[in-house]
């Protein structure tokens, strides 16, 4: 049985003072084992966020199925939802201050997650600063986040994301406002992390670099799981479109795949075993 | 690593819990145990545990109360704290503004009301009920007396309130005058001298205070005291050991009773008491005293007084009187047991008592005709409504300070959640519970409360305490109410503002708790607040004008001091929110105009900067409306004071009728008027006379009467602006005529002539009570009543000489109110001592009233002497303007301090919020000077739109407030003061402050470093 399993995910926001409603994740079907490192890619607006929301407990599904663990989301109350957050989940931010709070050194945010475990102040603080010199920051813990460079800010946020030992890592951009070198860096620790550690791993990305360096990539496109690849590599990517089917049975297909297939005027098609098969006359 | 965070928690109630139920039981147990069954060991235990369990029985559940409020977020106290107290500072400042607000209010109210009653008091001299039964056969033995005095102390234990009234006086008094040689004027004059007869303690208060002689011996029968001016003894040849005639008048000359036998008496002067020197009569060991002339009714400069069968002995030696006088006796009331909180009450009392006294000379001495007046009923009744009315005037000022007080509440709240939404969703963020977020809040909430609480208090009790020394529009003299602080007005102030700040923190936490949503942030706030798709402002100003419309009407006029209460001022506040809230539906259309000026006069910055009103309305609206609000107090505060004053100055003439009066003025003197006369200060002097005249009956007055000389009464005398339909000319010319006619021509007062249907030109005739001393002889009494008609000349509105002390004494019940020349006293046979003499005098431009009143008054004797300084209806140094100046003062402060506190939040919200938007506009290009100039035009547009509406609005309000302060006299006119240069000078330096503290901090972060600003407001 696969760690994460989603079936058929749905997630619509009620635009606040109007009537509109904006589905952003529209049937997302997904499968994650234990420790896997995966990324997910996608343009703007695509649902990336609001995955990473939903699986961090920090939204409800409107419908669909989402199980984590032995954890299913789309059932949690309020009270199960925040014990889920405080012990199997950790989570991290491309904005620096949704990592951390603004006005507190490092030492004291990373404090936070273990004083909500109702831990002795002793063990509180030798525990963050040994997470804190494992991203090394060992020497800035009295440091508040105004005085880090972007690098150390996201180091410090991720120190905090791990202060309760999760199973499961969620990052929404880490590297978005790093340089290369220092997300490589990044990047090299979440790697590590998952190795030794074993924590899955669940990254949204907009750079294919980073996502190379992940087991698997995911595509997300207007709600939908568009493609994905087992190597992370973006060439094996497996194209996925969603189409309009009229009363008619007409649909259009996407420009490239038509140019890609070098379709003439006429086309076969085969249903077999639930899928429908278009072959070139 | 150990999970379970709630085991201790849990562990920790039930225990408590279970300690409660020992103790509980515990508790029980002991209370069915016997103690003389215990042993001496079980005993000390028993009375331990009896001290013991009832306290753990109260404590216990309020530590399991507070424990289980405040543990699951303690955890958090620390980082949370380090975090937010800034935060909490800010919205603490409505707290401790509205704990201010309360504590001075409940200490000065409190203080005043327990206090100023008190001095209400001592401002007034007649702080006892009296009973008068006029014309008794006087006995001339002690038991007289006592069974007199027996009658009264009937009443009083028939009405249960012998607590209340521990002491009686009783006296006679008869009417007399005496012969003696003036030696200052060469004359023999014939002075009044009435004759008294006492004993008792007032006797005994007498004989302690004899300046020169002896007392008389009990049993002798001529032997007396004089009571006499230090003024009467210079012009009179009195001395002690001597013998004096007392005489009473027999006919319209008085001068045929110095031949008439039956008319007169002879008495042995053996000692004198300076009236001058006596000090006051101490009744009941009171710290306020009252005058003996008071206490004896002596409008008189000189009397004589002894021993009751002494005096009666006199009395029946004068063969005319029959033995007869007045019997008066003063019932004092022990003003200290009167509850100032339940004044209603004490009225009840003194009205229950009045009937018993009635009753009881009724049943036990048959007299009909018993006359009791009480002047501590007056004075209640008038102190509660004066009162009642500075209370609602004061309410009046504080409804929109409160309002302001809770807008700025919710102004910090929103602010506060803004900047906090951040932080508590990392923690949201971070699986903390809303428990553990709402407990964190309650203690943060518990900590700034107490902060607050303390803060507040101690800046509430000051101000309090300047309030009570408010002797005027921005001053504070040293006027004798000290702040009392008691254990009920510390409790009432500490629970209604730890009731204001549960109330407040409660909002507060609410505001932070609220479900926030992950990605809310940065939302633009056009469109006003919500409340204004309802059309909520344009609501209260219907009902405002509403209710002012009620207020205003005719038919409710008889009850305008109750319905200034409740409808009027309701009525300003409501109009006056409605019309704030109605005027921000401008502010787009106002941003607009100017943006459309600004881009025609191609000003760039402005133009580009004032669009941020119109897209940030909801924001902007509310600080135009808290400014717009602080702007109209301050020009109420400002404008009311200063109309007030001019009213109050006016209505005190109105009052007086001049600028001094001298009452009991010794008409006949003309030499002592020829003095004052000559007086550098004076301009001129008329003399006034003044009669009532009453029903065949003699019981009620029917017909009051002014006698004036039309010359010298224009010149010495004030007059108000709409006191006529007819011009003065007109009217003195009216009462020339009728005065060189010999006629009983009058001016009548207009009101009352039309209720009887009487027109210029219509004759009255009436019956009255007339008196003729000469009448005595052949009937047996000088009272008979005959016929005298009246012709109406003319009709004044208010005609300035029915004053107010006038009004007190004599003319209450007056149907009508005339006006005629001073030769209509030949026409009308009235008893001589009943009729007042005045003299108006009127001061010089350019010297000071008050003073040249106290150089009046050595001349004048014991002639009371007023000026209208001193006759203010609200006295500088008076308790009683006190709480108007007060609520006016503290209104002014408020105001001052309310728009401190908003200027610091600008400024804060400059800081906190600007910070990035400033370090981002710079990092585009845009200079410091351009930078100051978007800013600047902001907030000079957002100031003018609130100054342009707080003064319009500020005038209105003024304008209703005094129309219900002026309900507090019968002037019906005044006109508004608003002074110009005052409100400038005051606006001006609000809006200097204003300017300065919203752009202080814009321009100082203007100068920083752009990327250490971005960096730092990430």
């Amino acid at each position: 049985m696969a760690y994460i399993e989603i079936r058929d995910l749905i997630k619509v926001y009620q635009a606040k003072e109007t009537y509109y409603k904006v589905p952003a994740l529209r049937g997302i079907e997904l499968e994650i084992e234990q420790g896997e490192f995966i990324s997910i890619i996608g343009p703007s607006g695509s649902g990336k966020t609001t995955l990473l929301l939903i699986l961090s407990g920090m939204a409800e599904p409107t419908a669909g199925y989402v199980r984590i663990g032995d954890v299913r989301l789309d059932q949690l109350s309020e009270e199960t939802r925040n014990l889920y957050r405080r012990t199997k989940v950790g989570t991290l931010w491309q904005i620096p201050n949704r990592n951390l709070i603004w006005e507190i050194n490092i030492l004291q945010n990373v404090e936070i997650p273990l004083r909500l475990m109702g831990l002795q102040r002793e063990v509180r603080i030798k525990r963050a600063r040994e997470l804190l010199a494992e991203v090394g920051l060992e020497n800035r813990v009295k440091h508040r986040p105004s005085q880090l460079s972007g690098g150390e800010v996201q180091r410090a946020g991720l120190a905090c994301a791990l202060a309760h030992e999760p199973e499961l890592l969620l990052a929404d951009e880490p590297t978005g406002e790093l340089d290369s070198k220092t997300s490589g860096e990044l990047l090299k620790y979440f790697q590590s992390l998952n190795e030794t550690h074993g924590i899955t791993a669940i990254m949204v990305t907009h750079d294919f670099d980073v996502a190379k360096a992940t087991d698997r990539l995911i595509q997300i496109v207007n709600g939908r799981i568009s493609g994905y690849s087992l190597t992370g590599d973006l060439k094996t990517i497996r194209d996925m479109h969603e189409v309009y089917l009229d009363r008619f049975g007409s649909i259009q297909l996407p420009r490239h795949i038509v140019d890609n297939m070098k379709v003439q005027r006429r086309v076969n098609i085969e249903h077999q075993d639930g899928k429908v098969i278009l072959t070139q006359e | 690593m150990k999970r379970d965070y709630s085991g201790l928690k849990k562990s920790r109630r039930y225990l408590l819990q279970n300690f409660f139920m020992t103790s509980r039981s515990v508790f029980n147990t002991l209370f069915n145990t016997k103690i003389s069954d215990l042993e001496k060991f079980q005993k000390i235990m028993y009375f331990l545990l009896w001290i013991l369990s009832p306290i753990l029985f109260v404590i216990l559940p309020l530590v399991d109360l507070i424990s289980m409020i405040f543990l699951p977020g303690l955890h958090l106290f620390k980082p949370l704290f380090k975090a937010g107290w800034k935060y909490g500072l800010i919205s603490s400042v409505g707290v401790t503004l509205a704990v201010s607000v309360i504590t001075q209010y409940v200490f000065f109210i409190y203080s005043y009301q327990f206090q100023a009653f008190d001095l209400y008091l001592a401002d007034m001299d007649r702080r006892y009920i009296q009973v008068e039964v006029e014309t008794v056969t006087i006995g001339a033995t002690y038991d007289h007396y006592n069974s007199f005095k027996r009658i009264a102390e009937l009443a009083v234990g028939f009405a249960n309130m012998t607590e209340r009234i521990p002491q009686i006086d009783l006296f006679f008094r008869r009417s007399t005058f005496t012969q003696t040689f003036d030696p200052l004027l060469n004359s023999t004059v014939l002075p009044s001298m009435p004759l008294f007869g006492t004993h008792g303690k007032l006797w005994t208060f007498l004989e302690q205070n004899i300046a020169n002689g002896t007392a008389p011996d009990p049993f002798s029968d001529d032997q007396v005291l004089v009571l006499m001016t230090r003024d009467f003894y210079n012009h009179s040849s009195i001395e002690l050991y001597t013998q004096q005639k007392l005489y009473i008048p027999v006919s319209l000359n008085i001068e045929d009773s110095l031949t008439d036998p039956g008319a007169q008496t002879s008495v042995n002067v053996t000692g004198i008491i300076f009236l001058d020197d006596l000090p006051k009569y101490n009744v009941l060991e009171y710290q306020y005293g009252i005058p003996v002339e008071t206490v004896l009714e002596l409008s008189e400069t000189a009397a004589v007084i002894s021993l009751w069968p002494i005096s009666a002995n006199r009395l029946h030696d004068i063969a005319k009187t029959v033995g007869t006088g007045d019997i008066i006796e003063d019932l004092f009331y022990d003003v200290s047991q009167i509850d100032a909180f339940r004044l209603n009450l004490e009225i009840t009392y003194l009205k229950i008592l009045g009937n018993k006294l009635k009753e009881s000379y009724l049943t036990f001495a048959s007299y009909l005709s018993v006359r009791i007046t009480s002047p501590l009923i007056n004075l209640i009744e008038k102190f509660r409504e004066e009162y009642n009315l500075y209370q609602t005037f004061m309410l009046a000022f504080l409804a929109p300070i409160v309002a302001l007080t809770i807008i700025l509440t919710v102004y910090a709240a929103n602010l506060v959640r803004k900047k906090r939404d951040r932080q508590l969703t990392i923690l949201a963020d971070r699986g903390t519970s809303r428990i553990e977020i709402g407990s964190y809040l309650s203690l943060e909430a518990f900590i700034v409360g107490a902060i607050s609480l303390a803060v507040g208090v101690s800046a509430g009790i000051p101000i309090a305490s300047l309030l009570t020394r408010s002797s005027g529009y921005l001053s504070f003299g040293n006027t004798s109410l000290p702040l009392k602080l008691e254990l009920s007005s510390v409790s009432v102030a500490i629970f209604g503002s730890i009731g204001a700040i549960i109330v407040i923190q409660l909002f507060n936490t609410m505001t932070l708790l609220r479900k926030r949503d992950i990605d809310d942030y940065g939302k633009v706030e056009k469109n006003l607040p919500g409340f204004y798709k309802y059309y909520i402002d344009v609501a209260l100003a219907i009902i405002g004008v509403a209710l002012w419309y009620v207020y205003e009407m005719p038919a409710l006029n008889a009850f305008k001091y109750k319905t200034a209460r409740y409808v009027g001022i309701p009525a300003i506040v409501v109009l006056l929110f409605g019309l704030i809230l109605l005027s921000q539906r401008l502010l787009p259309l106002f941003s607009k105009m100017l943006i459309k000026l600004s881009i025609k006069l191609k000003w760039d910055i402005p133009s580009l900067s004032l669009r941020e009103i119109y897209r940030y309305q909801k924001s902007y609206s509310r600080s135009s409306i808290i400014l717009c609000l602080s702007f109209s107090l301050v020009v109420t505060s400002i404008v009311v004071p200063y109309t007030y004053q001019d009213f109050n100055y006016e209505g005190a003439q109105y009052d007086l009728g001049t600028d001094i009066l001298i009452r009991n003025f010794p008409i006949e003197d003309s030499i002592l008027k020829n003095t004052l006369e000559d007086m550098i200060q004076v301009e001129a002097t008329s003399i006034v006379r003044f009669i009532n005249i009453r029903d065949p009956q003699g019981v009620s007055t029917i017909v009051s009467i002014l006698a004036i000389n039309p010359e010298t009464f224009k010149k010495a005398a004030f007059f108000r602006s709409d006191f006529s339909k007819a011009s003065l000319d007109e009217l003195l010319a009216d009462l020339t005529y009728a005065r060189d006619e010999n006629s009983t021509s009058v001016i009548g007062q207009v009101d009352e002539l039309s209720l009887f249907n009487y027109v210029e030109g219509s004759v009255m005739k009436m019956t009255y009570w007339a008196y003729n001393e000469s009448n005595r002889n052949e009937f047996g009494s000088p009272f008979f009543y005959t016929d005298v008609t009246f012709t109406f000349l003319n009709t004044y509105n208010v005609w300035p000489l029915f004053l107010k002390e006038l009004i007190l004494d004599n003319v209450r019940a007056s149907y009508f109110h005339f006006v005629a020349p001073l030769n209509i006293m030949d026409f009308i046979q009235y008893n001589y001592l009943s009729s007042i003499n005045y003299l108006y005098v009127k001061v010089k431009d350019g010297y000071d009233i008050s003073d040249t009143a106290d150089e009046i008054k050595p001349l004048v004797g014991s002639s009371p002497v007023f000026d209208v300084e001193r006759q203010l209806f609200v006295k500088p140094d008076s308790p009683r303007s006190s709480i108007l100046y007060s609520a006016i003062n503290s209104t002014l402060l408020m105001s001052f301090a309310i728009n401190a506190i908003i200027l610091g939040l600008f400024a804060s919200i400059q800081l906190i919020d600007k910070n990035k938007e400033l370090a981002t506009m710079k990092a585009i290009g845009i200079s410091s000077g351009q930078l100051n100039k978007y800013f600047i035009s902001i907030y000079i547009t957002m100031l003018a739109f609130s100054t342009i509406l707080g003064l319009i609005i500020g005038f209105i309000a003024s304008s209703m407030l005094m129309s219900i302060l002026s309900i507090s006299r019968s002037m019906p006119s005044y006109h508004m003061n608003f002074p110009i240069g005052q409100i400038a000078l005051v606006l001006s330096i609000l809006l200097v402050t204003s300017l300065a503290g919203a752009t202080i901090p814009t321009m100082t972060m203007s100068k920083n470093e752009v990327g250490t600003e971005l960096r730092q407001s990430a």
